[in-house]
């Protein structure tokens, strides 16, 4: 290493401490640091210094990909109030009239109910399969230029945030129309938008890295989003699952996040912490082990691509 | 002092042929179940490793525009991505001294839907900028660009050139310390290159490096203060511009006579039917004779000359000439709209005949094709397959001095006196 230690000219004391000297240059100036490129080569974390010097990137992409979306659309943000208010809709007469689940919870109206539970549901689903499609739907431009990969997911999660934001105004519309007012649970909300967020990256990565190797992917996705869907209290209360499985169906990280997210907004019954607590273990443990894995195969996709 | 700006070591890029990368899990299955069927050797064999580029090494300082030439498949661009960081290598290691920034692409990122103003943003950003470097140099850019009236229009109602200025417009002003260029030249119109090449003139004289990549000897010639030569993935020669250039071109020319034989047995086939089994292409005299050598007043014959093997309805052949700087001087196709009607296995001549005064003094490559529209895709293209010599022999005009400029004609001059009323 020590025979290729140079900076960008700077001329360098020759006295006996010019290796510490040029240390601390390096150190205090990323721009002269120099690149080094080899094979890549054992498991790791992403570089999140690099990660943080590309932000305004990450921030380009977000804002480009929001305005791409609604920008040509008659409707533009409103079907980001439309999609849910219909499936609230939907859901309320089939499954809260129809199916009689609406006997089911006093705290609050089953309109309202669902409404919440697919407001932080939406967030998730979008997120996850935006994510992984995001580095597939931007193959020419990662075979033309360089840049974290990671910043794809992010952003792809970035957008999706923006939709969840509107769809809460929404949500919070409805909430004084339906004369509910809000707890102090309500300070806990930014907890569960970060759990969700956690949630979809930890399985989003796994399937955007996948994806790239495997276009089966693409074909199971709404497959799983459907199914989670089931497996998540968002039109059927918590206490439809026997207490003894509910620690199994907490691997969902979306079932406590769904009654969390419920329980800060509508006061209605609050999560089981210890269960949640189970839940954001096995998560953030999935989330770290696909940084992982996306940080060693990333080099590989401009090939397979 | 000399400083190192780019330190290329033993790089190379493996491939590997027989193994393709499983595009769906079945694929995969059925790839995983053939392993355990077959020994090993077998399966040794299965996996042929292609190496796009190999034990590469060199240097460039800082301050220098370094050119990288060599054939179509050569590695350059492999090379350049690599160097670039867009692919991994496979071995070796890459240094970059400096912020470094590529253009392998003009208008990286670009979105039709979005204005002038986003794309640049979008398009500088992914090029390593953040938002305040690119508001910084806004106008620049869009001076540099001339899209100041069409700033807020989407790209989508911008014209190709347009695109193309603002996408290079945005790369010239991203002030790294080094910049990567992969063949953007060839885009654009004349005056537009000629302002690109003075750009990156420019940037090199600020004292920070250029790597390029460019068929366009002429341009690699301008710009370059030393250049590398690479052939089938590995390093030929590195040195000064002149020599390399020269050696790839006596280096391209030794492989090259003007006239191609095929051997018996080859065919040329159209979804899989042999139509063409080819013979030869020959530059040759109107007279018959095959010489490498032409002066420039003579007429040249392209004769390809083969033996049918199909009903020839609707089949194309076109030949494209190109001069020793790679600078496309024009294209033909076989103007004939029923090729061939006869019944097969006949032998066949097709030719075409570039007239005399036309061509200037010079080394040209033809590359020769064969289509049947509307599928448009070549069935066959066989690039720079023969190759002839212009020599002006005759000279031009009284003085009989050989004349500047990629074509040669004989323009007709008149003098006469005006009667004045």
């Amino acid at each position: 290493m020590a025979e290729h230690s140079r900076t960008d000219g700077r001329a360098v004391p020759s006295s006996g401490d010019s290796l510490s000297i040029m240390k601390k240059i390096i150190a205090d100036n990323p721009n002269i640091n120099r690149t080094s490129i080899t094979p890549p080569q054992g498991w790791s974390l992403p570089d999140f210094r690099e990660l943080y010097r590309y932000r305004d990137l990450l921030l380009m992409l977000t804002s480009r990909n929001v305005a791409v979306i609604y920008r040509q659309s008659f409707f533009g943000i409103g079907w980001a109030v439309i999609r849910p208010i219909i499936t609230a809709l939907i859901f309320t007469v089939i499954f809260g009239r129809f199916a009689g689940f609406e006997s089911h919870i006093q705290s609050t109206s089953y309109p309202l109910f669902v409404l919440a539970g697919l407001v932080i549901w939406n967030f998730f689903a979008t997120s996850l399969a935006s994510t992984s499609e995001s580095v597939v739907a931007q193959a020419n431009v990662i075979s033309k230029t360089y840049f974290p990969r990671l910043i794809l997911p992010l952003s792809a999660v970035g957008v999706a945030s923006i939709d969840f934001l509107i769809q809460l105004a929404l949500l919070m519309a409805f909430m004084v129309l339906f004369a509910s007012t809000p707890t102090m649970a309500i300070l806990t909300l930014p907890v569960w938008f970060a759990a969700t967020t956690v949630a979809s990256l930890a399985i989003g990565i796994w399937l955007t890295a996948l994806n790239v190797r495997f276009r089966d992917v693409k074909h199971a996705i709404p497959f799983l989003i459907q199914t989670m869907l089931y497996l998540t209290p968002v039109i059927y209360p918590v206490s439809f699952i026997p207490q003894r499985w509910q620690w199994l169906i907490s691997l969902n990280p979306m079932f406590s996040i769904v009654q969390g997210f419920r329980w800060s907004l509508l006061g209605t019954e609050p999560p089981n912490w210890s269960l949640f607590l189970f839940s954001m273990l096995v998560t953030t443990s999935l989330m770290f082990g696909g940084l992982i894995f996306f940080r060693r195969v990333e080099s590989t996709f401009t090939d397979i691509i | 002092m000399i400083n190192t700006a780019v330190h290329v070591e033993n790089i190379g890029k493996r491939y590997q042929l027989g193994l393709n990368y499983a595009d769906s899990l079945s694929d995969l299955a059925t790839q995983f179940g053939r392993r355990l069927l077959r020994r090993n050797a077998e399966l040794s064999k299965e996996k042929r490793d292609f190496w796009a580029v190999r034990d590469i090494s060199f240097d460039v300082e800082q301050g220098e525009v370094f050119g990288i030439i060599g054939r179509n498949g050569a590695g350059k661009s492999t090379l350049l991505k690599l160097i670039s960081r867009v692919s991994s290598p496979s071995t070796g290691r890459i240094d970059l001294y400096g912020r470094v920034a590529s253009l392998l692409e003009v208008g990286t990122g670009f979105h039709p839907d979005l204005t002038g103003r986003e794309n640049i943003f979008m398009n500088g950003t992914l090029l390593g900028m953040t938002r305040n470097e690119v508001r910084d140099r806004l106008d620049e850019i869009v001076e540099f660009a001339g899209v100041g009236d069409f700033l807020e229009t989407p790209v989508k109602r911008y014209s190709s050139g347009m695109r193309v200025r603002l996408g290079f417009a945005v790369a010239a002003h991203l002030r790294p310390e080094i910049l990567i260029i992969d063949e953007v030249l060839t885009v654009g119109d004349a005056e537009f290159q000629a302002k690109c090449l003075g750009k990156m003139k420019s940037v090199a004289t600020d004292g920070r490096t250029v790597l390029f990549v460019s068929h366009n000897m002429g341009a690699v010639r301008s710009l370059c203060t030393r250049a590398c030569l690479l052939e089938k993935g590995t390093l030929v020669t590195i040195g000064t511009t002149e020599n390399v250039v020269c050696h790839y071109l006596s280096f391209r020319g030794q492989q090259l006579s003007s006239r191609r034989q095929w051997s018996e047995g080859e065919t040329i086939n159209i979804g899989g039917v042999p139509f063409v089994q080819p013979l030869s292409f020959t530059a040759k005299g109107l007279d018959g004779t095959h010489v490498n050598s032409f002066s420039t007043d003579q007429p040249i014959e392209l004769a390809f000359e083969f033996i049918s093997r199909n009903v020839l309805v609707g089949v194309r052949i076109g030949v494209l000439v190109r001069n020793a700087d790679n600078v496309t001087i024009f294209g033909s196709n076989t103007t004939l709209k029923d090729l061939i009607n006869d019944s097969p296995g006949k032998h066949m001549q097709v030719s075409c005949i570039i007239p005399g005064n036309l061509l200037n003094s010079g080394s040209y490559t033809v590359d020769i094709g064969l289509d049947r529209p509307p599928e448009y895709i070549a069935d066959f293209l066989e690039q720079e397959s023969i190759r002839f010599d212009v020599s002006d022999v005759t000279g031009h005009g009284y003085a009989s001095e050989p004349m500047p400029g990629v074509v040669r004609p004989k323009l007709e001059w008149r003098c006469h006196a005006k009667v004045s009323d």
